[in-house]
Order: C-alpha cells, then sequence, then structure tokens
C-alpha cells in the first residue's frame, strides 16, 4: 500500500479504509509510456555477449552445485535467459499524435527445476509461479550480472523446492500417479551465437507514418473514433543453460494497425481495422496502399453502419478468406498444444484436457492436412510471422504433420512431455503468461481436392437450398476483439483470452439464391467448436494468408520478447456444413448526443 | 476577471511562532492534567514561507490579443460549450459540467546495482470529465460511495482542433449516461433509505475563478544525470554489500487545465522533481529490511548536490547496516520520544485523515470529530492547521503546495486545532452540515473523484521546549512511570488509518528507526515493531514539543488516489504510546554466497 500509485482502483470505504504517507513510491512501477528518448548509440545494448554469457554461465553452475535446503531436493537443471528489446511505439488518432514511446530494456529471466527429469517441480499449479522477469542494466557489469543472477536463482531454487514438495504430496493423493509422464525432455545442448546488431533504420518515421495514416479517418465523419498505432521492435535472445546450450539469436518486427469504430443507428457499436506487418519499416508496403487499406476499412465501416441485422439462422455458411484463418486460429491454432495441463492439487477442479485425447482421431476431413512449420520465414513472398530456429527452450524448430489424411497425429511439444509425446519437437513458446508450452507457428491448412471460389459459393447455395432456406451465410472477416484495446474500449470484447471461443463476424453477407449478396451486421455464433470441422463441406484451391491480430496488437501495445509468439495461418476458404449463427441480443448503447466536432 | 485574495500575499513569509503565549488549560476538558510538567521556553525556528511566484506563477491571459489562443484550452471550451447547451435541452440536464486536462512531460531514470535500468522519457495529455445531472441538492453524485475512480482519456499531444476535440467528445458522452445511470440508481436508493441528516446537498457554490499562468518548458536532463545515478548506485554495490540498491530521478512538468460551466478557467505549470535513493537486504530471521531516503523539490536544480547525495547514500548505508544487526523489538507501552519525522506522519493518520469533511456524510464512517468543534483534544499550546499555500518550511520545499485544488477551488489554510481546540475540517466542493462551502482541499489523482484531503500539515506548539529538555523530560517520565527503558522513534516509513465505523478507530505508522532509550541515556536501535493506536488517546498524550522542526514529504493514498502531501513537525514528548510486532516475510537470507564484488568489464 505504500506509495503504489493507484490505477483502476476501486474504494470499499465502508470496511476498508487505509491511507499511506510514505517517502516510498512503489519500486517496481514501471514508468509511463514515453516519448522520444534519443538513444546514442544503440547497438550497445546489442553489443558481443561473450562476457555476459561467460557470467551466466559462472552463476548458474555455482547455483546449480551449492543451492541446497535441508530436507529438500537439489537443483538439476537451471536457465538463465537474457532479452536486449530496442524499439518505438508511435500511436495517432486524426493525424495528430498520441503518444510516442521509444523503449531499450534488458531483462533477465531465470527458471530453476528441483528433482530430476522424470519428477520434477515444474506443471504444477499448487506452487508459486515462476517470478517475473528482472530487469537489469543494459550495460551492467559481470560483477552486476552475476548479482542478478545469483539473487533470480536463489528465489527460484527456494521456490521450485517447495512446489515440488507441494506437486509430490498431491501426487500422493492420486490414485493415477504411476501413469503420469516424466517431467522434462533430455535434449542435445545447442550452441548457435547470431549477434547481428539491430537494424534501426526508419525508426525515426514512425511518429510522421502514425500521424499519415490515422490522418486518413479525418475527412470521414461517420467514425466516430479511430487511430492508427505503429510498433517496431528489435529483440535477441541470449540463453544459457546447465545442460551447456548457448544460444544468441536476434527477431525484428515492425506492425502498423489502423482502426475506427462507428455506432449504428441502433447503438450497436462496429470496429474494423487493417495490419500490416513486416520486419522492419523499411519493408512495409508502401504508405499509398496503407492508405487505401484504410480507405476500404471506412467504406466498410460506413456500409456496416446502415445494414440490416443479420436473422437468426440455422444452415451452411461459407468463411471465406481472412475469415476462414480467423476460423482455423479460433477453433483449432488456439488449442493445438501437446503440452500437458497443469498437475494440481486435491482442492482444484483439474484444467480441461487438452487435443492429446485425439490423437489418431479424425478431426478434419479425409482430405485435408495440416502442417506447422516455423522453419519457414515466408509464403508466396511474404514474411511469416510464426518464424524462428530455435524455440524459447532453446530446442530447434521442427516442421509438424499436425494432420494427416483428417486424423491429428502429432501436437507441438515443449519440453514438458505428454503420455503419447515424449520428445520436445521445438515448439516451446512463453506467449503472454510466461508458461512455455507447445504452440503452433506458422500453420498451414492443406486440401487434397481443393474447388474455385464460385464452385464454394454453388455449393453454399446448393446446401442451402436443400435446406430450404431463403438465403445462405458467407463470412469474410470476424471480429477481432483485441483491436478494441487500441482505442477507446467501446464495442463487443467477448471472447478475448478465451482459446476455442469463436468472436461475431464483422463481414456478413446474406447471399440469395440468385447470387446477390446483401451486407448485414450483428451476426455472432452459437455452439462453435472444434467439432464442425470434422464436418466440413469443401475447401477451396487458393488460400489466404493471415496473421494473427491478437499476436500483433500485444506485441505492439506490450513490448517485451512478444514478438517472438507471432503465429501465422495459411487457410483455403472454408465451407461448414451447418453452423447456428444468432442475432447479437446484448443491450447497446446509445448514441451520442451531440454530432462528432468537425 | 476574479483574482483570489489568497494570490495577494504570495511570497510573503510566513512566522506562524510569532507572539506565541503561554495559554492556561481549560480545566472542563478531559485533556486537562491536574499536574502538567513544566519545560523551558524555546525560541520557535519554524519558518514557512507562501509561495515566492517562480516563472510559472505568472498570469498571463490564455487567449489575449494578438496571440495566438491555446489550442488545448481553445479545444476544452468549444466543447464545453457545445456539451452545456445540448445536454440542456435534456430532461435530466446537467447543472455543473468541468473538465480537467493535464499535459504532462515526466523524465524517469533508474539506476539499479550501479547500471542504467530505465531511462524514459513520456509526454502525456489526458482529460478527466465531470458530469453532474440533477440540483446541486442532489446530483448524479449523491451518495458515491464505490466509484471514486472514474478513468483518464488519452489526448493528443500534437495542437490540433480536431484531433483534440473529437475524444473530449466523446469522453463527454460517455459521462453523460454514465451520470445518468448513477443519478436514477440515488434516485431510487433515496426512495427506499431512511432521509438523510445532513440536508447540506451535493454540491457547494464556489467562487468563479480565472487564473491563467505561463507555460513552464520541460527541461531535459539526459546527459549528466544518468552517470550521477549510476555512480552512487555503484558504490552502494561496492562498499555496502547489501542485496539490492535503486537510485531513481523523476522529474515532471504537469500543466493542469481546468475549465467549468461556471465560467471557472485555470492553467498551471508544476515543475517538480525527486530523487530517491534505495538500498534492501535480508536479515538472518528473514525481515527484508530497507531504508529509503527522497528529496523531492520544485525542479531538478533544487534536488541535493552531489556531496549531499553521497552523504545520503552512506546514511542509508550504514542504517541498514546496523538494522540487519539489530534485535526485534518487543511490544511496548509507555512514554515515547517522536522525532519531528515521526511525529508528523502520526498527526498525518491521527489527526488529518478524520478532518477530512466527506468523512462526515458517509454513515459507515467512524466521524470522530463530528461533534468536537470547539472543544479540546490537545493540551493548550498545540496548534495544527493545514495550508496548501505553504511553499516551504526551514526551507524545505513542501510537496502538498498548491494555489487552486482540483475542483478549480483556491487552497485555503485551514485551522484543525487551535491551542488544543478542534476547530474544522478540511472540505471539497461536498458540502456537510455546518460545513457548507469548499476551503480548498479538493484533491485527487488523476483519473479519481475529488474528496477532501490534506495539503501541508502542520504542528506547532506556542511553547517549544529544547530538544534537551525534551529528552530530560522523557528519561524524568520514563522514571516517575517506573518503566527500565522508553523508546524514541526516529523515522517512520507510513501509516494507515481506518476511519469506518466497521473498524476500531485506529491507526498503525511503520517503523524504520526506532530506538530503546535506557534510564542512563544508552540508545539501542531495535527493528520489526509498529505503532499503534486510537486517535483520541493518542492526541490527549502529547506532553510537549521541541524546536527541531522537520519536513516529512510524500505521497499519501485514499479514496481519490495518491496526492502530494507534506506533514511538518517538531520531536514530541507522548505520556504513553502502544507499539506492537510488525509482519515480517519468513523467507530466508539468500542460500549462498553473493558473487565476487570486484568490478568486471562490461559482458
Amino acid at each position: 500500500m505504500i506509495g503504489a500509485r493507484l490505477r483502476g482502483w476501486r474504494w470499499y470505504s465502508a470496511v476498508l479504509c487505509l491511507f499511506a504517507i510514505s517517502f516510498a513510491r512503489d519500486a517496481n512501477a514501471s514508468p509511463p509510456g514515453g516519448l522520444p528518448e534519443p538513444e546514442p548509440d544503440p547497438a550497445r545494448a546489442f553489443a558481443d555477449t561473450t562476457r555476459l554469457r561467460q557470467a551466466l554461465t559462472t552463476e548458474l553452475r555455482r547455483g546449480l552445485a551449492e543451492l541446497r535446503l535441508p530436507d529438500m531436493p537439489s537443483p538439476y537443471f537451471a536457465a538463465a535467459t537474457v532479452v536486449d528489446e530496442v524499439g518505438m511505439t508511435a500511436d495517432a488518432i486524426l493525424g495528430a499524435l498520441r503518444q510516442c514511446h521509444p523503449f531499450r530494456n534488458r531483462s533477465l529471466s531465470l527458471e530453476v527445476r528441483v528433482g530430476g527429469y522424470d519428477f520434477d517441480d515444474s506443471n504444477f499449479l499448487g506452487g508459486e509461479p515462476p517470478g517475473a522477469p528482472v530487469r537489469i542494466g543494459w550495460n551492467a557489469d559481470t560483477a552486476s550480472v552475476r548479482r542478478a543472477v545469483w539473487l533470480a536463482m536463489d528465489a527460484e531454487y527456494k521456490r521450485a523446492a517447495a512446489s515440488y514438495e507441494a506437486k509430490r504430496a498431491a501426487r500422493g493423493a492420486r490414485a493415477t500417479a504411476s501413469a503420469m509422464p516424466a517431467s522434462f525432455t533430455r535434449v542435445a545442448p545447442v550452441r548457435s551465437i547470431d549477434d547481428t546488431a539491430p537494424n534501426l533504420t526508419g525508426q525515426d518515421r514512425l511518429e510522421d507514418l502514425a500521424r499519415t495514416l490515422s490522418g486518413v479517418f479525418r475527412d470521414s465523419e461517420l467514425i466516430q473514433e479511430s487511430g492508427a498505432v505503429v510498433s517496431t521492435i528489435h529483440s535477441r535472445r541470449t540463453l544459457v543453460t546447465t545442460e551447456g546450450t548457448e544460444l544468441v539469436d536476434t527477431r525484428a518486427f515492425t506492425v502498423v494497425v489502423a482502426w475506427g469504430a462507428v455506432q449504428a443507428p441502433d447503438g450497436m457499436w462496429l470496429r474494423h481495422h487493417v495490419m500490416y506487418q513486416a520486419e522492419s519499416p523499411q519493408l512495409l508496403p508502401p504508405i499509398s496502399t496503407m492508405t487505401q487499406g484504410i480507405r476500404e476499412v471506412i467504406d466498410e465501416l460506413a456500409a456496416l453502419r446502415t445494414a440490416p441485422l443479420v436473422d437468426n439462422y440455422t444452415g451452411p455458411v461459407l468463411f471465406e478468406g481472412r475469415a476462414a484463418a480467423q476460423l482455423v486460429e479460433h477453433l483449432f491454432a488456439a488449442q493445438l498444444s501437446g503440452t500437458p495441463a497443469p498437475e494440481v492439487p486435491p482442492n482444484l477442479v483439474a484444467p480441461s484436457p487438452t487435443l492429446e485425447a485425439r490423437l489418431g482421431l479424425r478431426v478434419l476431413p479425409s482430405g485435408f492436412s495440416v502442417d506447422d512449420d516455423p522453419t519457414l520465414a515466408e509464403y508466396g513472398g511474404q514474411p511469416l510471422m510464426g518464424h524462428y530456429r530455435f524455440d524459447d527452450e532453446g530446442v530447434p524448430a521442427e516442421r509438424l504433420e499436425i494432420v494427416h489424411r483428417g486424423r491429428l497425429t502429432t501436437l507441438p511439444m515443449s519440453r514438458t512431455p505428454s503420455r503419447d509425446i515424449t520428445a520436445s519437437n521445438g515448439h516451446g513458446r512463453s506467449g503472454y503468461a510466461a508458461v512455455t508450452a507447445g504452440s503452433a507457428s506458422n500453420l498451414f491448412i492443406n486440401v487434397s481436392e481443393g474447388a474455385s471460389r464460385m464452385q464454394l459459393r454453388r455449393r453454399l447455395l446448393e446446401a442451402a437450398r436443400e435446406e430450404e432456406l431463403p438465403a445462405a451465410i458467407i463470412i469474410r472477416e470476424l471480429e477481432e476483439p483485441f483491436v478494441a484495446l487500441l482505442g477507446g474500449g467501446q464495442g463487443r470484447s467477448a471472447s478475448i483470452g478465451r482459446p476455442g471461443t469463436v468472436p461475431g463476424a464483422l463481414m456478413a453477407y446474406r447471399v440469395h439464391a440468385d447470387g446477390k449478396e446483401e451486407l448485414v451486421r450483428g451476426a455472432t455464433f452459437d455452439s462453435l467448436d472444434l467439432k464442425v470441422l470434422r464436418d466440413l463441406s469443401a475447401a477451396s484451391r487458393d488460400r489466404t494468408l493471415f496473421h494473427s491480430v491478437a499476436h500483433a496488437i500485444r506485441a505492439a501495445t506490450e513490448s517485451g520478447a512478444l514478438a517472438a509468439s507471432g503465429m501465422s495461418i495459411v487457410s483455403p476458404d472454408l465451407l461448414v456444413r451447418e453452423v447456428d449463427v444468432l442475432r447479437e441480443r446484448s443491450p447497446q448503447p446509445r448514441l451520442p448526443l451531440l454530432e462528432r466536432p468537425r | 476577471m476574479h483574482v483570489p485574495n489568497r494570490l495577494l500575499i504570495l511570497g510573503i513569509p510566513l512566522h506562524i511562532c510569532l507572539g506565541c503565549t503561554a495559554q492556561a488549560l481549560n480545566p472542563e476538558t478531559s485533556v486537562a492534567r491536574a499536574a502538567e510538567p513544566s519545560f523551558p521556553v524555546a525560541a520557535c525556528t519554524l519558518d514557512l514561507r507562501r509561495a515566492r511566484p517562480p516563472v510559472g506563477l505568472e498570469r498571463v491571459d490564455a487567449h489575449s490579443k494578438g496571440q495566438p489562443g491555446d489550442p488545448l484550452m481553445l479545444a476544452l471550451e468549444h466543447e464545453l460549450d457545445r456539451a452545456v447547451a445540448r445536454y440542456g435541452q435534456e430532461s435530466l440536464a446537467p447543472h455543473y459540467v468541468a473538465y480537467t486536462a493535464v499535459d504532462s512531460v515526466e523524465q524517469i531514470f533508474v539506476a539499479r546495482d550501479g547500471f542504467t535500468v530505465t531511462r524514459d522519457r513520456s509526454r502525456n495529455r489526458s482529460l478527466e470529465v465531470d458530469v453532474r445531472l440533477g440540483v446541486p441538492e442532489f446530483d448524479s453524485t449523491h451518495n458515491v460511495s464505490e466509484e471514486y475512480f472514474l478513468g483518464t482519456t488519452p489526448l493528443p499531444v500534437d495542437d490540433d482542433s480536431l484531433a483534440l476535440r473529437a475524444p473530449i467528445w466523446l469522453a463527454t458522452e460517455s459521462a453523460y449516461h454514465a451520470a445518468a445511470e448513477t443519478y436514477y440508481q440515488a434516485r431510487a436508493d433515496a426512495s427506499v433509505t431512511a432521509p438523510d441528516s445532513d440536508k447540506s446537498g451535493d454540491f457547494a457554490e464556489a467562487p468563479v475563478v480565472h487564473h491563467v499562468e505561463r507555460l513552464i518548458p520541460a527541461q531535459l536532463h539526459d546527459v549528466d544525470w544518468p552517470p550521477r545515478l549510476e555512480a552512487v548506485s555503484r558504490r552502494l554495490r561496492d562498499t555496502a554489500g547489501f542485496e539490492g540498491n535503486e537510485v531513481t530521478l523523476t522529474s515532471t512538468v504537469a500543466t493542469r487545465y481546468f475549465v467549468s460551466s461556471e465560467g471557472t478557467r485555470l492553467r498551471a505549470s508544476r515543475p517538480s522533481a525527486s530523487l530517491r535513493v534505495r538500498a534492501w537486504s535480508r536479515a538472518a530471521d528473514g525481515a527484508l529490511l530497507e531504508r529509503v531516503e527522497e528529496a523531492f523539490a520544485s525542479d531538478v536544480e533544487k534536488l541535493p548536490a552531489a556531496s549531499t547525495i553521497d552523504a545520503i547514500a552512506s546514511s542509508i548505508a550504514l542504517d541498514l547496516h546496523q538494522l540487519l544487526a539489530a534485535p526485534v523489538g518487543e511490544p511496548y507501552v509507555g512514554p515515547a520520544l517522536l522525532d519531528g519525522l515521526a511525529a508528523a506522519v502520526l498527526f498525518h493518520e491521527v489527526l488529518g485523515h478524520r478532518a477530512e469533511g466527506h468523512r462526515l456524510k458517509n454513515n459507515w464512517e467512524g466521524k470522530t470529530f463530528q461533534n468536537m468543534v470547539g472543544t479540546r483534544v490537545m493540551p493548550s499550546g498545540f496548534s495544527v492547521f493545514d495550508d496548501p499555500t505553504l511553499r516551504s518550511a526551514n526551507g524545505v520545499e513542501l510537496s502538498g503546495f498548491y494555489a487552486f485544488d482540483d475542483e478549480g477551488v483556491p487552497g485555503e489554510r485551514v485551522s484543525l486545532i487551535d491551542d488544543g481546540v478542534f476547530r474544522g475540517f478540511l472540505m471539497s466542493r461536498l458540502p456537510v452540515e455546518g460545513f457548507p462551502h469548499s476551503n480548498g482541499h479538493g484533491r485527487k489523482q488523476s483519473g479519481f473523484r475529488a474528496v477532501a484531503r490534506q495539503s501541508n500539515l502542520v504542528i506547532y506548539p506556542s511553547k517549544p521546549t529544547t530538544t534537551q529538555a525534551l529528552r530530560k523530560a522523557f528519561l524524568d517520565e520514563l522514571r516517575r512511570q517506573g518503566k527500565p527503558y522508553g523508546l524514541r522513534i526516529s523515522r517512520v516509513s507510513g501509516g494507515d488509518t481506518q476511519t469506518s465505523v466497521f473498524d476500531p478507530q485506529a491507526f498503525q505508522v511503520h517503523t524504520v528507526l526506532v530506538y530503546k532509550v535506557h534510564l542512563d541515556g544508552r540508545e539501542q536501535l531495535i527493528r520489526g515493531v509498529k505503532l499503534e493506536g486510537t486517535p483520541l488517546e493518542l492526541l490527549s498524550s502529547v506532553m510537549a514539543a521541541g524546536n527541531d522542526f522537520s519536513v516529512f514529504n510524500g505521497f499519501c493514498g485514499a479514496e481519490s488516489g495518491q496526492v502530494p502531501v507534506s506533514a511538518t513537525s517538531p520531536s514530541m514528548l507522548l505520556k504513553r504510546i502502544e507499539v506492537a510486532r510488525a509482519p515480517v516475510s519468513d523467507e530466508s537470507p539468500p542460500l549462498i554466497e553473493p558473487p565476487p564484488r570486484s568490478k568486471g568489464a562490461a559482458p
């Protein structure tokens, strides 16, 4: 309480009334976002890592050899990850800069495991969670680095030892304990050093780019809220483990998101966006291309605003283009992990089982296969956001055939084995919860006999006719709830962070028997889950490349090593045999009493 | 244009102890004691100064002829006019609309363990909207109890009229609709609950103020400070061997705009700076011990010189070493000598929060002093007031300074206790029975709703004694009470107070440096204790005060968020205080020796 600055604080005066006066403010409070902080020598943040690795190795080995608690298990594995990052985020509305934040950080994360590979403290919900990364000086000397590792390793060892005992007790209370998989897989140590200095060319133009792109919304009086965010980050990861792995690699990522929002006459908020990604600012599309993309967003919002509400519908739905990839993302990709759910103490409810239970079973029609390939950097000349050479645990990335002829054959794995998949396949990624787990990277949905888009539409209408429906539905874009984080938070925000839940449709069309299309709004889905993919009627030959918006926006707004967790999906259009489409029924906010300023 | 009277005395030094005279105790009060010890009267050493106008306090006209208008002020005024005109046509119309916009530039440098970990500069503009629907006697804020946090809306930092006005427009719409909801809820609640005993209404009248100051540009400190902070931090690392240390410099220039439908127009730029030195380590029993010193100033250049910072760091290191070796104190009740800093925090908690007027409005508040106006609560000779217009005390700048509060009301000096008699409350524009007007203490952190808060609290005795006499009286009192030792509370880190009727009306103050004082005068540092007590007993146990005033600058957190405050007090002798064990962590110190301290090359 002392000195902590309060944000988002609800006050319950009746039951609690605390006051603090203090010299001390929160020591770990993050500084607020900033304006350009000229970095005199950004390359210094990426200087040679030889001494850093030496310092990490020395202290890890010392800790592994000496850290002991009476009657408690010893550490058998430790890893230190130092992430250097430099970058900038610029955010503008209506042509005016709202914020520009250059950043430069170095953070240290420590992992300590006690026990042994067969049974250790990890993947258990009953213990203390691992400590958060600590900031260390970007020019810190050997002594400071070693001190930071010393303290973090001490804390992690104590935490791990306590978790080990709690996990052991929890297992003892379960009848199935003997059938549990091992805790940690062995891997060959890796040594790969890539100290490439960041290329920051173009970073100084991000402010103006944000102004220019956000300014496109200026002339559209219909659009109530809008903005553009431009973010670029260069990060370098230095990973050292007591197994002998020494790994240094760098990543770069630039994203542009421009968004607009408008209320329909009934008050419903409609939020639309366009996103561009590239490795660096220079590789972004020309400004004219991005500007045109924003104009299309404005036009579509204008059309949506006056579009009629969708009628409740049960029948065939064709997911075209981005919508098909979004469907795959929410229904399939988000659940693609072979990492077993954490064990829990007896007093907690166990998390839902993972997809592992469906290994060997059909999850797609037999004409479908699915690959996940982090080793690919490009597709059709476009960069893939899920590319990496080594995963977050330092394991070399592997291409996986996840689905073969419709059957689930394997899953992305970290070094936490499952009953059926006992080795890592280089898909261990930390994501946003900082828990390393197997996850998808570049996901390719392949179909053996794809149809043309026109053929798919004909089949859609035929299926609707068989159901005696007056019209069918095509969906070309789903809502992206994370876009709401960029603005005032207006509009529907359901399903953020809930894997397996499909958000509502943004661009949905009622297609009549004569092929005439009519834009409708307010379409949500009922009971849309993984099972619908088993009954896909057909898919297109042509495929669409889609980059996960949720990953990109979080990378743009929550600076950190999040750029590492990008995901791309290449998917054909998908015709689903039966979907329940429901009209949005939640109460809508009132329209503004005043017109937008001019 | 209305010029607040308070500004006319800016720059005039105020010596509050002039003319101090001895006064007799009121024999009718419970506080009066039959046999008071006598103390030699010393010269009062407190020198309080009101604001000497810095450059930013010069008044200018925001839209003077021939000058381009301030784009942010113009945008606020434009949208305010539109909102008042349009919402005024609604059946549920606002009686008051106000905007607060804060344009701030902040620089933060943090050195940890010898090296810079943060070097950040930010420029932000934020907006807060206050829409009150209904009438001042009963409006949409009626009995607001949980919704103190309202949030802020980010505004562009570029001066573009359309881009500024668009988010103001949407935020106003949102505030209007939210206020309508709370108004109808309040109406419904009022119809099913007992009538309010307090008939004072929901919003007090206040003078319309026009006061626009010159904008102060932010000064950048990129070059000098990071290496200075690193040097201090590295010295602490290399010489002290603690678990960690951190040296932080924060420099801010915040320009606050305030416009209201009543016609008030304010613009004030306030630079501020703070330097904090912090070191911590874990004792053998697991207690995490830390020493923090922070200096506040109105400008980075007024922060302590390098040699002073070094001395502060050395002092912190010495204290922390001694704390690590100090025994844990035992629960204690008996006489105590409070150094000025500790007494200042104690009065902030014990008296200050209970004098915040809005606490008289809610039935779940303890209302300790509600019916004590005119009643003696302390021995005669002691007075306490709160004065936001004070800029410094004995040359130390006071962080609770402001000319206008967060509701646009001129800050006023408010007497809380005069010669031992309770006199009144700190008031925002929320009136309470018997106190119908604001005295300029409506304060809040950005994003919160303002309530009455403290600013610069000053405790002064009319008959201060010398520190030597105070110490002698302390030892005498120990002997009189038959105590083998007493406690001297030297440093505290903060405190908290419970004012809810559902809780004991108690306070606690978290200590840092506490000394056991034996009857022969020897002192022994102890740790792990906190002060506890109840307000009326504590106030009545004050015996005497020294002439060694200390200033505690810090942040105070309550319903309306964190606000900068100060408290100034002399050292004080208390007849009876209670000390209890403080909570301690059970984490063990690091299991293995630290790595070698020798400096290494940059990895």
